[in-house]
Formats: C-alpha cells, structure tokens, sequence
C-alpha cells in the first residue's frame, strides 16, 4: 500500500502564518470613485492602480457585462470603445442601486486582483483557517497538505485515516474520505469532498461532485446551512454521494480518443511534461498507434469523431492516471495549485457523461 | 285585477313626501345634538385631546434609589433565560410584547416560562381573554405544569365591568403577569366602557405601567409577557405609546428551511437582539430548547463580528498601500 502522508503540527503553524500574512486586503468603495482606464488600469479616487484580467472581469460582471459579450464587443470595436462602455454601464449600475464594490488587493504587488459585489463575499485567510480547524478537530481529520498560492490563496487537504471505506465487491477499492478546503479572493471558501485511494495513494479533490459546498455568508442561516451540509457529508464518511455509482459506470466504460486527448493535455498544461513522458500516465500515444496499426488514421478525426473512438482505456484507469500524476512526486515540475487542479479534473472526468456511455452492442 | 310583473323602476318621489323626509332628518340630527349637550345647529366643535396635566419634574438619577433586588433577573432555569437579559433571565418591572405567526405556539411557550417562573417561587396570574378552563384543561394535559399557575378567565366576567376585575385581580401584587392576548383585553374595555381604541389601550398601558411601579397591595414590581395580534403581514399592531412602553419585542417564527421554530428579539433594551433561540412543541411537559443550534448562532456571530473586524483593518491597510505612497505602478501577474 501507498503510504499515507500527513504534515506536521509545527508545519501546519507556519504555513497558516504564512496565509495569515499573504491575505489579499478588502476594501470597499463606492462605483463613483472608480475609473476603469483601461482593461489593466483603474484609477481610485484618481489613483492609478493596476489589475490583473480577473479584477477586470469582477468590474465587468459587477456592472452588469456579460464576459462573452464583452470579447465580442472588444473584437469589433477595441478597447478604447468597451472602457467607455464598462464606465457608462457603472453609470447604469449606480443608478439601479448598485453603488458599490470591493476591490481585493495582494498587499505584495499591490494590485487589484478581484472584484467582488461585498466584502463579505469572501472571507479572510484567518477566518478561513480558523473554520478549517475546527472542522479539522470535529472530524479528527488529518492534514495532507497545506498550499499557498501567490495571491493569497489557499488550500488544505485533510483526510479521515480512522474510517476508511471500500466500494462493494470491487478490489483495491478502498478509500479514506476527506475534505479539500479553498479559499480564494475570486471564489471564496470552498469545501470539497477529498477522496484519498489507498491502493495507490492518489488524492482527488470532488469539487465536482453536488456535495461540494461554499460558505455563501457568515450570517447564522448561512453558517447553519455550511455546517449541516457538511455533517451530511461527514455522515456519510465523505464520500460524494453519486461517487459508487460513479466509480462502478467508470470501471464499466472504455474512455473515448478524445477523453484520453483532453486528459493529456491538461497533464501537458500543468507540467513542462510531453505526451511521450506522459505515456506512463496517459497511454495516447500507444493508443494511437494501435488506431493506425489498424489503418485507421486518428489524425483526421473531427473532435466529434474522436469521442466516438473506442480505446482500451476504462475512464477509472484515465481518472486514476490523472490523480497518480497530480498526486505524486514524478520529477516534474508542477505548481501546488496546478495539481489540485488537476484533482479537480479528475473529478470532473469522473462525474461527467463519459462519451462512451450510451454504446450498445448491436448486430450489424 | 291581472298581475303586473315588476318593472325595476321606482314611482318617483313627490315634493311633499322628500320635504317630511327632510324634516324627520332635521328633527332627528336636533334631538341627538341636544341629548350630546351641543346647540341645534352650528358647528360640532372638536373636543380637546384627553391630556393630563402632570406636574413637571426633572429626575437626576443620582437621587434615585431602587432595591439591588430589582435588577436580579427573575431564572427559569431554561436556555430561553439567556435571550431575555445579558444575565439570563426575565428582568423585573419590565413589559414583553410577543408576537408571532399564528400556529407558532405564543401561547404555549408564554405558559412555558410562566410556570417555570411559579415553579421556581415567583408570584405569577395569566390573564387569558382568548382560551376558556376547557381550552386550558387541554393544555395541562400536555404541559402539567401549567396546571400551577393562577389564571383569570376574563371571558367569565361578561357581566361585570371588565377595568374593575382586572384591577382587583392584579391587586394582590405579582412577580410576573401573561396577558393573552392585549387586544383582546383592550376590546373587552373598549366594548364594556364604551371606550374609544386609544382609551382602552392607554387604560391597559397605564395599568401595567403602575404595576410595574409596584402598584400594589405588595409594592412588587410586576413584569408583562403580553401577547399581541401582528396584521397579516407579521407587523406588530399598536401605537407609539405601547411601543415605548415595551422593554423588548420577542418574534416567534417559523423557520421555512428546516420547518422549525424559533424565539427572536427584535427589540430589547436589557439583552441582545437577533438572537434565535430554536424550540420544539413535540415533547410533552416542556418547551424543548435547541442549545446546539444556539451555540453554533454565537460561534457564527462571533465570527461574523471577527470578520468585519478584520474587514475593517484590511481597508486601512488598502488605503496605507494605495494612498500612503507615491510608488511605481505595478501591475499584478495573470
């Protein structure tokens, strides 16, 4: 078995002082006092201040711009003509009422790197670590691991050693459930479900699965709801609700060309890896050979064409390969962030329509 | 002769006939006018509002001196004592009003601290103008402990003047009095006394206001859980003068996430406001308090209280980093 990897108390302490110390800074301020200048610029109470494409994006759905309309926009006019129109739409804002919005700040580049409607939409790395902890504590989870990210974000991956849980009937499917917690000055605290297989020791993080949850407001109805939901979840031992089922359909179906493609490239995304050394991970290369050994050139596939080509890998060996890479150390370079992002991928290939899944036998 | 069916219109009047009823009008108008004191014609002049003159006075608190008792809450020894007072319990001398959806179980949870409130020792009286002995003799079926408590029926005193059996009930001097419902009583008097609205709750108001003063045969200082009627909408009915006279409003709700309910202040001057205290009406004997869900309120409230704390020094900070230095503009990484 895999062995199972927790972090020390004393490094749990730093890391969280770390987070404490990185928390981007709220404030808010009235839609009157900014100035969109252009997609990188704002000026505050006539101060120039930069910001990076997300803060831009926040200023734009707070004003009430779709992001797609906006690209539409900007391509046919320029910039000059969407700055104009961001500054006339939060003229429109204001006078529907919407007269303010948060500006979150990363106190080192000292840059806008979000925008949100309310300075409680999100809630600060203290606050955050001292619900993790006591979820932590009441659940007797043990920590991972402990990101920070550059712009304050963080994350923590805890799981429950002393209830580990096996899929009916299935070998080597044995499981401790978890928890993945977030906290971002885009999204705010997140709460996912971390499923930790023992075989193999691959971490996935269900975000997601429907019992991933966010703490939505710190009143007492929104914390009420956050914690029994989250007893919900911890009743069950963590375990996503549909991720048997799941699991049991992803064994059962072979992945598609163009799953093993996406797969490989979100590997290629997070990592200064290519396809040959992903092989390990990814069989496309060897699946694509078999397809041309067979005469049958995958090169000219539409990608419509490519879902529909059958390989020899199931979905749960692609999911496995994924979260095997995302989890471990394999001499690549790849950033904290970018491999829970990868187990969040995992999650989203596991909980999708996989695009084998309605192939029937037939006749002919 | 041969039938005629109607026609729908009507023989018009003759000259004669509207001139006798115009003067039947004009006779009737005098004679009430006369019976009212006020000259056959002319004006009705407007009567001048019902203002009592009372001496001026000026209070220097200093100069005031209550018994240390006063202010030692009355305990139930229920989780409900820690929404009433910051040092749990019912304060003395005080007015609750307490409203609430109908079917929310006003009455029962009043009846509730009521007679845990004659358990622990204190002097209580309900005054019920809305149940009869047979509406309450279910109640103590369910609740025995209700059974301990004095109760005055107002509906029995039909016959009599209302204002005096409520003044000779409270006489004796209580710790604490349940009035349901204050509308009710307050109609009873209008009705009986022929009062107008304002009157009859300016009656009951100043009456309550003196018990609270300690008008009694005991000189205690009486306190009031009275329950009021809320229009449709939930808003509380009465005037300004009742509103002033109430130390806390206390909301009984229903929950629509979890199908429960809960006790709230929305209003009070000797404890905390929003905070909800849960209760079921399942169990027998008592009003069960949900602690738990009490609990996790004063965490969350506690964090949330944290949170803006901290809000507010990250915009210090924000404005330190933006305004405090003229530095070179950086522009953050994607």
């Amino acid at each position: 078995m895999a062995k199972f990897e927790t972090i020390s108390q004393s490094l749990f302490d730093s890391k969280s002082k770390e987070a404490i110390d990185k928390t981007p800074v709220r404030k808010e301020f009235g839609l009157k006092n900014i100035e969109v200048i252009d997609d990188r610029h704002l000026s505050i109470d006539g101060r120039k201040v930069g910001m990076n494409n997300q803060a831009f994006k926040g200023i734009c759905k707070a004003v009430g711009l779709p992001v797609g309309f906006d690209k539409t926009f900007t391509n046919a006019l320029g910039d000059k003509a969407r700055q104009q129109l961001v500054n006339r739409l939060k003229v429109a804002a204001q006078a529907k009422g919407n007269t303010t919005v948060s500006l979150v700040l990363n106190p080192d580049t000292r840059g806008i790197i979000a925008v949100q409607k309310n300075p409680e939409d999100i809630v600060s790395n203290q606050t955050f670590l001292d619900t993790s902890k006591s979820i932590i504590d009441k659940y007797n989870l043990s920590v991972n691991n402990f990101s920070i990210g550059s712009d304050g974000n963080v994350a923590i991956n805890a799981s429950s050693p002393h209830n580990a849980w096996g899929i009916q009937g299935l070998k080597d499917e044995d499981f401790f459930g978890g928890i993945s917690f977030t906290n971002s000055p885009h999204s705010g605290f997140q709460v996912s479900p971390y499923l930790h297989r023992l075989v193999c020791a691959n971490g996935m993080i269900g975000t997601a699965f429907e019992d991933s949850l966010s703490l939505g407001k710190m009143d007492a109805f929104g914390m009420e709801d956050f914690w029994r939901r989250l007893n919900i979840l911890a009743d069950n031992g963590f375990r996503p609700q549909k991720f048997e089922e799941q699991v049991r359909l992803a064994i059962n179906t072979r992945a598609s060309l163009a799953e093993l493609e996406d797969a490989n490239d979100s590997l290629k995304a997070y990592s200064d890896a290519d396809s040959k050394e992903l092989e390990a991970w990814i069989p496309l290369q060897s699946t694509r050979s078999r397809f041309h050994g067979a005469g049958i050139d995958t090169v000219i596939f539409s990608h419509n064409q490519k879902k529909g080509a059958r390989t020899g890998t199931s979905v749960w060996d692609l999911v496995n390969g994924i979260t095997h890479f995302a989890t471990h150390d394999n001499a690549f370079k790849i950033d904290d962030f970018d491999r829970r992002k990868l187990q969040m991928e995992a999650s989203r290939l596991l909980t999708k329509q996989f695009d084998m899944a309605n192939l029937v036998a037939s006749p002919f | 002769m041969a039938y005629q069916p109607p026609t729908g219109q009507r023989k018009p009047l003759s000259d004669e006939a509207k001139a006798k009823i115009a003067e039947a009008i004009r006779q009737n108008a005098i004679r009430k006018r006369t019976e009212m004191g006020l000259p056959p014609t002319g004006p009705i002049p407007t009567p001048p509002p019902a203002f009592t003159e009372k001496p001026l006075e000026l209070v220097r608190m200093k100069n005031q001196e209550f018994p240390d008792d006063l202010f030692v809450p009355m305990q139930t020894g229920k989780p409900v004592d820690l929404l009433f007072t910051n040092d749990g319990g019912v304060p003395k001398a005080c007015n609750f009003m307490l409203i609430g959806d109908p079917g929310v179980g006003k009455s029962t949870v009043s009846l509730d601290i009521l007679s845990d409130l004659a358990l622990a020792g204190y002097k209580v009286l309900f005054i019920s103008a809305e149940m009869t002995r047979i509406d309450l003799y279910g109640y103590v079926k369910r609740y025995p402990k209700f059974g301990e408590v004095d109760i005055l029926f107002t509906g029995e005193y039909c016959d009599s003047n209302p204002k005096n059996v409520i003044e000779q009930a409270l006489k004796p001097g209580y710790d604490i009095v349940l009035i349901d419902s204050f509308a009710e009583v307050q109609e009873d008097i209008k009705e009986a006394l022929k009062l107008t609205s304002s009157g009859s709750e300016k009656w009951l108001i100043d009456l309550m206001v003196s018990h609270n003063l300690a008008g009694n045969d005991v000189k205690k200082n009486t306190s009031f859980i009275v329950i009021q009627q809320v229009t449709k909408g939930g808003v509380f009915v009465g005037s300004n003068k009742l509103k002033h006279n109430t130390t806390g409003m206390l909301e009984l709700r229903f929950d629509a996430d979890s199908g429960t309910q809960y006790m709230t202040f929305s209003k009070n001057r000797r404890g905390s406001v929003g905070k909800r205290m849960f209760y079921s009406l399942s169990k027998t004997g008592d009003v069960e308090y949900d602690m738990r869900r009490f609990n996790n309120d004063e965490d969350a409230r506690e964090a949330l209280s944290q949170e803006r704390a901290l809000i507010e020094e990250e915009s210090n900070a924000f404005d330190k980093l933006i305004f405090g230095e003229e530095d070179t503009l950086i522009i953050p990484g994607e």
